[in-house]
């Protein structure tokens, strides 16, 4: 535990020594503004809930989040300290959640900053808040499940570039496995029951059960079972390349 | 054991691939049993059975059973049709748990072609046919140890937010054998619709949803407008727009009062809903028992409220066409009656060319207010409500009274007959049936047009079954009155639930400020533009006699108000441009806000931040 939490400090402060931080947020917050006020229509639909600000969240993160994760594990190993790393008397599961979650709490730091949308519509309007904090439990959810993903695939490789594009890919799948036309698809080539089991696995249908204000146990044990596959994979990988390495 | 364990995890793809079936099948159980174990967040406890609901399945006598039907498989492809199958799933397990084994539940998933499905069918459901010419069903069939049977043929999405309702009503529609009478006497077609019986000879009748929905819970008698007494098993009389009534059937209506009779009544000083192109007034009046019960309703009149003004469309569809009508209302939460068990539960009611009431000076009765207008309100002539109604004219005109005016209100309390004489020359003795005095228990509405369809329901035609679509909740009003007077309380929390809009506050307030502020300056545009017309007209029809041209005075004179024409009519643009401007701006403003200001301060603290190492590392 504590050695997860030295990782945890070291980690999240490694996020703002560098420019690259300060630019992502600044990406994140000026991307949902637009597409909540432009796309959404936010303003000229003149209803008191934030439908159009969590709306496009599963695609903003298919972009951002990856760009998140790309380094956790890609650049130690480019730098070569993730041998030193893995020989420090540390368990790898301990590096491995220190790890996740400082950059889980750097996107909580990012959904966290669009606090204003939330302040403007109570000012707006009476809007059901109960409904807006299940929507970000839900968009935080969602968005450690990418995470966890990315970092997986960030380890993987040296190339942090590879690492975000694998990472966007299988994002992608997990998201668009919810999608009418993929189900579609599927229909033909499975069998019904399997075809129910892709759609189960989609982030979209928990994300959306998510947004209506009621918090389902079995949609919050979704994404942490996939967070804990994907972290359980994350450590599989580092740990056959230290045997490897 | 052990061994196994080792080799596994000494081959990194044997151990990711068992992870994968682990997470797999989680994922699958966690879909199957931990679904329905949720907390509810919304305000209003939209996913929480009501008190209402589980006093209802509480009381079942008798077990019911429900078979619900959904084509879970056929679904998968529509991931909204797929949750809200199972939501529905959820809700249904949720009453069977909670009806102590009363409730019992089967869900079944017809195959296609299969008798499972025939037996959807027999049930009375609606399947949705799918292009690859199978049937997809999400509807449910009831029935009791009896022989009651219901069913709801297909659930649809647009009602979500009223299954509870729905199911509750299903239960309700079981046993029959309990519904209460209510006696309707109405001079509205609320049977056959606008079209009245013509219609329905030639099968266009559309009955009013609200009489619809009534018929549904009541036993409804309606009594011809030539009744000489009210059905003696009548346990709620509604009184709707009635026709004019002769003394006797008055004195009917006040014997069955007072003798503690519930009654509902809805007056009108000009009802929309009777012929909405009238150019006369059709008001509806009841005597002089308005008097004995403590109350008067100003004849003639009609209630305009800036306020509670609704938008309407009138005529064209530019952005100018969007009206404040004073005399449609829109009745929000702060002017329903919070505290009475009726209107606390009920979130908006629209209203149409209403009345107001005023209490009698001496009154015995106790008038409670359920619906009362804004304070930026007054009366008006109720002829300025027919015809071609000019909206801005009336917005112009309204000079507010500073009163909150009474549309509704509960009478009740000792009341005494508004025929003293007849009381003692037709029956001398009590016992003979007429009574003097009496507690009395009714409800009295300005306004009967809230019965009309189009003034709060949209009503669709799904696979041939009509579909209404509450955008008022003028129908959970009307029934929760009927049932609250009526003794029934069961299902009053339900029938209100999730009709709540939630608009703009703050811009529909910023409009109607800018409509007041703009309104008179626009008046004295509008004004000199008419003079400058009209001036222009006299001018141009002058021509001297013996002439074919104007002389250059005249030229010059035409061509003044030509362009004072032109430019008062580019004022006049400016005044509504502005008008949308200001409102439109606030929308850039808080773009702005939203989009921009955090990055900007977080621009600034990254820019510092480096300031303050650089000048660190230089020092």
């Amino acid at each position: 535990m504590k050695d997860m939490m030295t990782i945890f400090r070291r980690e999240f402060a490694s996020y703002f020594a560098t420019p690259l931080a300060y630019v992502f947020l600044v990406i994140f917050l000026v991307m949902q503004g637009l597409f909540t006020f432009y796309v959404g229509q936010f303003y000229e639909r003149e209803q008191a809930d934030l439908v159009s600000f969590f709306a496009y969240h599963p695609w903003l993160y298919l972009f951002l989040v990856p760009a998140i994760g790309m380094r956790l594990w890609a650049e130690e190993r480019k730098s070569g300290t993730l041998e030193l790393l893995l020989t420090l008397p540390v368990n790898t599961g301990a590096v491995i959640a220190g790890k996740y979650l400082a950059a889980f709490a750097f996107t909580g730091l990012a959904l966290a900053m669009t606090l204003p949308i939330w302040i403007t519509v109570n000012w707006l309007g009476d809007p059901d808040n109960g409904v807006i904090v299940t929507g970000y439990l839900g968009s935080l959810l969602m968005a450690g499940a990418y995470l966890a993903i990315a970092a997986a695939m960030s380890a993987l490789t040296k190339n942090q570039v590879v690492a975000f594009i694998l990472a966007v890919s299988v994002c992608f799948l997990f998201m668009v496995s919810g999608l009418p036309m993929v189900l579609d698809t599927a229909g033909g080539l499975l069998p019904g029951p399997l075809v129910g089991m892709v759609a189960d696995l989609s982030f979209l249908a928990h994300f959306e059960n998510l947004q209506k204000g009621v918090v389902g146990l079995s949609d919050v044990v979704y994404f942490l079972t996939v967070i804990a596959l994907w972290l359980g994979i994350n450590r599989v990988i580092v740990e056959s390349k230290r045997e490897a390495g | 054991m052990g061994n196994l364990m080792s080799r596994l995890t000494a081959r990194p793809g044997a151990l990711i691939a068992l992870m994968v079936l682990l997470f797999l099948s989680v994922t699958i159980l966690g879909d199957r049993f931990l679904r329905g174990v949720s907390l509810d967040l919304t305000e209003d406890g939209l996913y929480t059975l009501s008190d209402g609901t589980i006093e209802t399945i509480a009381a079942l006598g008798e077990p019911v059973t429900f078979d619900l039907y959904f084509s879970r498989a056929l679904a998968t492809p529509y991931p909204q049709l797929l949750s809200f199958g199972k939501r529905i799933e959820d809700l249904v397990a949720t009453l069977a748990s909670r009806s102590g084994g009363k409730i019992i539940l089967n869900v079944i998933e017809p195959e296609p072609f299969s008798e499972d499905e025939d037996r959807a069918v027999e049930a009375g459901l609606k399947g949705v046919p799918l292009s690859d010419g199978s049937t997809l069903y999400l509807g449910l069939a009831a029935r009791n140890a009896v022989d009651g049977e219901a069913s709801i043929p297909f659930f649809s999405q647009e009602r979500e937010q009223f299954l509870e309702y729905d199911l509750v009503k299903l239960i309700g529609s079981l046993s029959d054998a309990g519904k209460k009478r209510l006696t309707l006497l109405t001079a509205l077609p609320m049977q056959f619709g606008p079209g009245g019986p013509q219609a329905m000879m030639s099968g266009q009748a559309q009955p009013y949803v609200l009489y619809e929905q009534l018929r549904e819970f009541y036993d409804v008698q309606e009594i011809a407008e030539d009744f000489t007494e009210i059905p003696a098993e009548t346990d709620v009389l509604m009184i709707v727009q009635p026709p004019a009534l002769n003394d006797d059937q008055l004195f009917a209506i006040d014997q069955f009062v007072l003798k503690g009779g519930r009654a509902l009544v809805f007056l009108d000083p000009h009802s929309e809903a009777m012929n909405p192109r009238a150019m006369e007034p059709s008001p509806s009046a009841l005597g002089v028992l308005l008097k004995a019960w403590g109350v008067e309703m100003p004849e003639g009149k009609v209630l305009g409220d800036a306020a509670l003004a609704q938008r309407v469309q009138m005529g064209g569809y530019g952005p100018d066409s969007v009206k404040d009508y004073v005399f449609w209302l829109n009745i929000g939460k702060s002017n329903l009656n919070a505290d009475d068990v009726v209107t606390g539960t009920v979130n908006t009611l629209n209203l149409a060319s209403t009345g107001v009431l005023e209490p009698v000076e001496g009154a015995t009765t106790t008038v409670t207010p359920l619906i009362t207008s804004s304070s930026a309100s007054m009366l008006f002539d109720a002829s300025r409500a027919v015809g071609m109604p000019d909206p801005d004219g009336l917005m112009r005109d309204l000079v507010s009274d500073g009163k909150n005016h009474i549309i509704g209100a509960r009478l009740s309390g000792p009341a005494k007959s508004a025929f003293p004489d007849r009381v003692k020359v037709d029956a001398p003795t009590v016992d003979a049936g007429g009574v003097a005095e009496g507690s009395i228990n009714l409800v009295l509405v300005a306004d009967s047009d809230l019965f009309d369809d189009r003034f709060w329901v949209q009503v669709q035609n799904f696979m041939g079954e009509r579909m209404a679509v509450p955008v008022a909740g003028n129908g959970s009003f009307v029934l929760n009155l009927a049932d609250h007077i009526a003794g029934s309380e069961a299902l009053l929390d339900l029938r209100a639930r999730g009709i709540a809009r939630r608009p703009f506050v703050k811009v529909e307030e910023m409009r109607r400020e800018a409509d007041a502020h703009y309104r008179s300056e626009e008046q004295a545009l509008e004004e000199k533009l008419q003079s400058a017309e009209q001036r222009l007209a006299e001018l141009e029809g002058q021509v001297p006699e013996g002439q074919t041209v104007f002389s250059p005075e005249q030229e010059a004179e035409i061509e003044r108000f030509r362009t004072e024409l032109v430019e008062t009519r580019k004022a006049l643009r400016e005044v509504k441009r502005e008008l949308r401007a200001e409102i439109e701006g606030l929308g850039h403003r808080l773009a702005f806000i939203n989009i921009a200001l955090i990055p900007i301060l977080l621009v600034l603290a990254a820019l510092g931040r480096a300031y303050v190492r650089r000048r660190r590392t230089a020092g």
